[in-house]
């Protein structure tokens, strides 16, 4: 078995292409850090049995999309896929994911966790398709949003497309500002109101940062939340 | 030494009046407990004095040693020394428990000064310790996954390493099976002293086997209806509460909040539902 690449796209306007053969395992970080407005494309093609983690984390305030297409095109092919998008300013942020389930028993997860501040838009178009013959294969599809000011929006669109019967397939998505019961019991230890909803909105975050495992780049990543909290 | 006042106190949930003139004094070195039949307002009366933002005081005042707790916003009385250890508590993804122990410790040193570290770190692992609660505890997210006697150890816990002055303990024994219940209830006992009270919301007896309470109230449709010592639960266990009802001319209780929910597609279930209110 290969071993596993990790990839860090810090530059992110830009677009990328892999291919990932016969059991070849990566993981790839997608960082924006608000430098910019900015378009990143990935596209992405998986072999037998072939793993791809692509991490997606935004801290940003300006335009910019996300934009990738992975291709499941043989047994076993399996890709993950984590989401945590914050914007904030008058920034809009357009995420527009495709998972193509080629084969039989191919997989996908696929997670969102977004927080909208200020005026900030977000829209999530979450995209999974399964074509005829893929059978027993396996999806994935979860959004959670957090909006923490009254104009702050977030529109999840999460799309299956499915044209198999034996398959197994989930879609999930909520969107809601912190719940005063989680902020009351915070507060009911002694955490001031700000405190306990910074706690919670990196509670958010944190399980993403319990995946990474480069030191620096978690650290860089928890920075850049907490500034813009 | 210090005292929680509790007078006149009405409250109201949604426009409907849940305690009608509940008057209590506690003082620390005391245990109160307080019993009554479902829907009679001891939980309102709890999440009230916390600051609970889903119940609406009409009239009447809480104090803490003569201070206005009904003006402090929740954080402030929990900093002033008031504690809920709560019926349902929230779990809270991402958010690990020593992390938030941790930080609630820090809320209540004085500004500019921390917690030192390896004393947090020894105090933290000798409650889990005498709580007998899983090793792994500390780093696991807040309540998430926890089972319910896990969740309810955790609030004594951190009961423990706040060091209220007044700790509410809210059913802190629904859900508890018999080890649980002799532990929660042991460490609740060991913190009983000059600096600490507590007022201990119960159903049941049993919590009293290993909690020494000094005194027992009565709540009734909104209003304590008799205080009194051991002697008074210990009826109640017995006989229920139909003779205090009869006692004081009460026929039919005030039910809480209706709280009764609508089950969907089983219409024999609704039915008989329908048919048991009457």
């Amino acid at each position: 078995m290969a071993a596993v690449l990790v990839e860090k796209v810090t530059n992110i306007c830009c677009s990328k292409e892999y291919f990932l053969s016969e059991f070849e395992q990566k993981t790839i970080i997608v960082f924006n850090d608000g430098r910019s407005d900015c378009a990143f494309s990935l596209k992405a093609s998986l072999s037998k049995g072939a793993v791809l983690n692509i991490y997606n984390v935004a801290t940003t305030d300006k335009n910019s999309s996300l934009n990738e297409t992975i291709v499941l095109n043989d047994e076993g092919a399996t890709c993950n896929i984590l989401n945590v998008l914050l914007v904030g300013g008058s920034g809009v942020l357009e995420s527009n994911i495709m998972l193509e389930h080629m084969h039989k028993e191919t997989v996908s997860d696929f997670a969102n966790y977004a927080i909208a501040v200020d005026e900030a838009q977000m829209v999530l178009n979450n995209n999974a398709k399964i074509v005829k013959g893929a059978s027993k294969s396996v999806v994935r599809q979860k959004a959670k949003g957090l909006t923490l000011s009254k104009s702050a929006k977030i529109k999840a669109m999460p799309n299956l497309y499915i044209d198999e019967y034996d398959v197994i397939a989930n879609h999930a998505a909520s969107i809601g500002s912190i719940s005063k019961e989680d902020l009351f019991y915070l507060m009911s230890r002694g955490l001031d109101e700000k405190e306990a909803s910074k706690l919670i909105v990196l509670g958010f975050v944190q399980p993403l940062l319990d995946k990474i495992d480069d030191v620096e780049l978690r650290k860089e990543i928890s920075e850049h939340f907490v500034s813009k909290l | 030494m210090s005292k929680l006042q509790i007078i006149d106190l009405h409250v109201s949930v949604e426009g409907k009046e849940i305690l009608k003139g509940v008057n209590l004094e506690l003082n620390t070195g005391e245990f109160h407990v307080v019993m009554g039949p479902n829907g009679t307002g001891k939980s309102t009366l709890a999440a009230t004095i916390m600051g609970h933002y889903k119940y609406q005081v009409t009239s009447g005042q809480i104090l803490l040693d003569g201070e206005d707790v009904l003006s402090m916003s929740v954080d402030e009385r929990s900093r002033k020394g008031l504690f809920l250890a709560m019926q349902y508590p929230s779990e809270i993804t991402g958010v690990t428990n020593s992390d938030f122990i941790k930080t609630a410790m820090h809320a209540r040193l004085p500004e500019g000064e921390t917690l030192p570290l390896l004393k947090f770190i020894r105090s933290l692992d000798k409650a889990c310790e005498e709580l007998k609660m899983r090793e792994d505890l500390p780093h696991r997210y807040v309540n998430e996954g926890f089972s319910g006697g896990e969740k309810k150890r955790n609030e004594i816990l951190q009961m423990k390493l706040l060091k209220p002055k007044f700790a509410i303990l809210d059913e802190i024994d629904s859900g508890l099976d018999v080890d649980s219940l002799r532990i929660v209830g042991e460490n609740v006992n060991a913190m009983k002293s000059s600096d600490f009270g507590s007022l201990i919301i119960t159903h049941y007896e049993r919590l009293l086997d290993y909690i020494k309470a000094d005194y027992v109230h009565i709540l009734m449709n909104g209003v304590v209806v008799k205080s009194g010592g051991l002697e008074l639960m210990e009826k109640v266990d017995k006989e229920g509460y139909d003779w205090l009802k009869e006692e004081l001319g009460i026929d039919e209780l005030d039910e809480g909040p209706n709280i009764k929910g609508n089950i969907l597609g089983t219409c024999a279930v609704k039915d008989a539902m329908d048919k048991g209110d009457k």
